[in-house]
């Protein structure tokens, strides 16, 4: 697809018409300047982490623009590494636990048999646990740390997608193209990366940018309960946390972590659902 | 003449757990380099079975042969490793497929996909150019002009569109082509061109081909032999000269013909053939035309029909007992 720009193009154009993904787009934009400047807003170190007593609760200022909480750590630079912290676990999380549903759930999809029924009642087994409670149960067992809190969120999120990539390549799998390219002699895994795969890209896209909402808001909630990352990090759940006894006295605290959980989930949602429909062929005109 | 493909004593089911679909019973058939063979039959005689057994694409694992030789220049296709069979479709065998509307990648280039085949079975060292290059002939080969190979498949009519799939088919230059109706989905213009076309094409590239109908004008216009098939079993296998003249043929031949209309006689009604095809799990026994058979004798229910041979017509029925010159066969 990359030689083309003009499907791209397309895409774009149809895209940009739709006001709501625009608005989700420009939030994530935000978002990820947040995330990639973090460290001139404040050092990572002297600002985000160091403990400052002396300067705890500040209400809003010109040199702390969203305050500072209980321990004097200015709240900007905090969320801003939390974008930082949250949009690299979600895209990590996603990017891995798609990858491998993609191989799991095309092959099972193209090979049934045995290999299907196996591995879709594992899948059929991890989903009768909640996944959050997984993931809990996961990291309980592992410790928490970030590179644990991904494997537990990987594992929690792949038997859903696995399902979801195995029923949309088996009606793709129906196609003739797919005889046709069997016919003409191409092997099992030209067929399914090329033709089956490739052709379920834009359903895959849409459910990955989903996918990145719901890790961003697992991350915030096990974080909450303190299963996420350190304690000490500046991740937004594990900041809601912590302000959670100021709420009467300081609302702001609790307000903007908040509201950095809510906007990022809420636009990535948007975004996915305007990319639907931009890459759904049926509403091409 | 030498022989390309030969079918042998081939039997294909379907088994699941419910029940056992007979859907080929034992048929046999050869074809010799240079010509066609056309399959006709009912909806569900069998016709893609044979097409989708010679290229083992059978769906998995319901469909299996159950007996027989497919011999493939020599070559038993039954007893070649997948990845042997493989390397065989698209360069030496290919097939065209019903609906050109959904036989094409909807997300891939044509030209992009015609050079797959071309990638997959051509020389190990070509070089990009001259994989364009081959593109680009074939599709001129099949009547479209080259600079459309950027084009997406959306982009085709459903003539075009079998064209190309056509052209996919052809890359390689195979020397069978297996064309299952390949234009039953387009309309009666576009059909004649199709097929002019592959007729054209077949000698220019001195290929075989089976061309499955349930069409007897394709057969007339394309084919130089005709099988016949009814419920997984040749019937009646001639050439095409034979099976259009008067003169001794199968009852379901004469039925088919029953059921078209004719131009120049003045029949008032087409004359159908009554009932439906058995229920391939519950074939009859006997000769499996009898229940539908206007001319049923009591032998018919029991004792399966010999194959009779007047020289290279061979028609299975108790009719004809006796009455060859070749003898039983």
């Amino acid at each position: 697809m990359k030689k083309d720009r003009g499907q791209f193009r397309e895409i774009w154009r149809r895209l940009r018409k739709n006001r709501a993904a625009m608005i989700g787009l420009s939030i994530i934009i935000v978002v990820v300047l947040l995330a990639v400047f973090a460290d001139v807003i404040g050092d990572y170190h002297e600002v985000a982490l160091k403990v400052n007593t002396s300067n705890k609760l500040q209400p809003p200022s010109l040199s702390h623009p969203f305050g500072t909480d209980i321990f004097g750590r200015d709240v900007l630079a905090r969320i801003a590494h939390g974008a930082r912290l949250s949009l690299s676990i979600a895209l990590i999380t996603t990017l891995a636990s798609f990858t491998i549903a993609c191989f799991f759930g095309a092959a099972v999809a193209y090979w049934g048999g045995w290999f299907d029924i196996i591995v879709m009642r594992i899948c059929d087994l991890f989903m009768c646990i909640p996944g959050i409670l997984l993931a809990l149960a996961i990291i309980a067992a592992l410790g928490t740390s970030k590179v644990n809190l991904i494997i537990a969120l990987i594992i929690a999120s792949l038997p859903g997608n696995i399902r979801f990539i195995r029923s949309l390549n088996l009606t793709i799998i129906e196609q003739d193209y797919i005889e046709a390219a069997k016919a003409y002699g191409a092997s099992d895994f030209r067929v399914i990366v090329r033709h089956i795969l490739l052709n379920a890209l834009g359903p895959i896209i849409v459910q990955a940018t989903m996918n990145i909402a719901s890790i961003i808001i697992s991350t915030a909630s096990l974080s909450f309960l303190g299963m996420g990352v350190k304690a000490s990090e500046p991740e937004w759940g594990s900041m809601l946390a912590e302000s959670a006894e100021f709420l009467r006295t300081k609302p702001f605290l609790t307000l903007i972590p908040g509201a950095a959980i809510v906007f990022s989930a809420l636009a990535m949602n948007l975004l996915g659902d305007g990319l639907r429909d931009a890459l759904d062929p049926r509403l091409r005109t | 003449m030498n022989t390309i493909l030969e079918v042998k004593d081939l039997s294909v089911e379907y088994r699941t757990d419910l029940e056992t679909v007979h859907a080929v019973n034992g048929i046999s058939f050869s074809l010799h380099r240079g010509q066609t063979l056309g399959l006709v039959g009912e909806t569900g005689a069998g016709k893609t079975t044979t097409a989708l057994s010679i290229l083992r694409l059978l769906p998995k694992p319901t469909g299996v042969v159950t007996a027989g030789e497919i011999l493939l220049e020599g070559v038993n296709l039954l007893d070649l490793s997948d990845a042997q069979m493989k390397a065989l479709l698209g360069e030496k065998m290919s097939m065209i497929f019903q609906d050109p509307m959904s036989a094409l990648n909807p997300i891939m280039k044509v030209g992009e996909q015609i050079a797959e085949t071309l990638i997959l079975h051509g020389a190990p060292h070509q070089t990009k150019k001259q994989v364009e290059q081959r593109v680009e002939e074939t599709l001129e080969l099949v009547g479209i002009p080259a600079f459309r190979k950027n084009e997406y498949p959306h982009q085709f009519s459903g003539g075009m569109k079998q064209r190309v799939v056509i052209a996919i088919a052809l890359a390689c230059q195979p020397h069978l082509l297996i064309a299952d109706e390949p234009t039953t989905a387009l309309d009666v213009t576009i059909q004649a061109q199709v097929l002019a076309m592959m007729s054209e094409l077949r000698n220019k590239l001195d290929m075989s081909m089976i061309m499955i109908t349930h069409d007897l004008g394709i057969v007339a216009q394309v084919c130089d032999d005709v099988a016949v098939m009814y419920a997984g079993e040749i019937v009646e296998y001639a050439t095409t000269e034979q099976i259009f003249s008067p003169g001794a043929h199968h009852p379901y031949t004469t039925g088919l013909f029953g059921s078209i209309p004719d131009l120049k006689g003045g029949t008032k009604r087409l004359t159908p053939i009554e009932g439906l095809m058995p229920d391939p799990t519950e074939l009859p026994s006997g000769c499996k035309f009898h229940p539908r058979c206007p001319h049923k004798m009591a032998q018919c229910e029991t004792v399966p029909p010999p194959t009779v041979a007047f020289e290279n017509h061979l028609i299975s029925c108790h009719l004809y007992t006796g009455q060859a010159e070749g003898g039983l066969k």
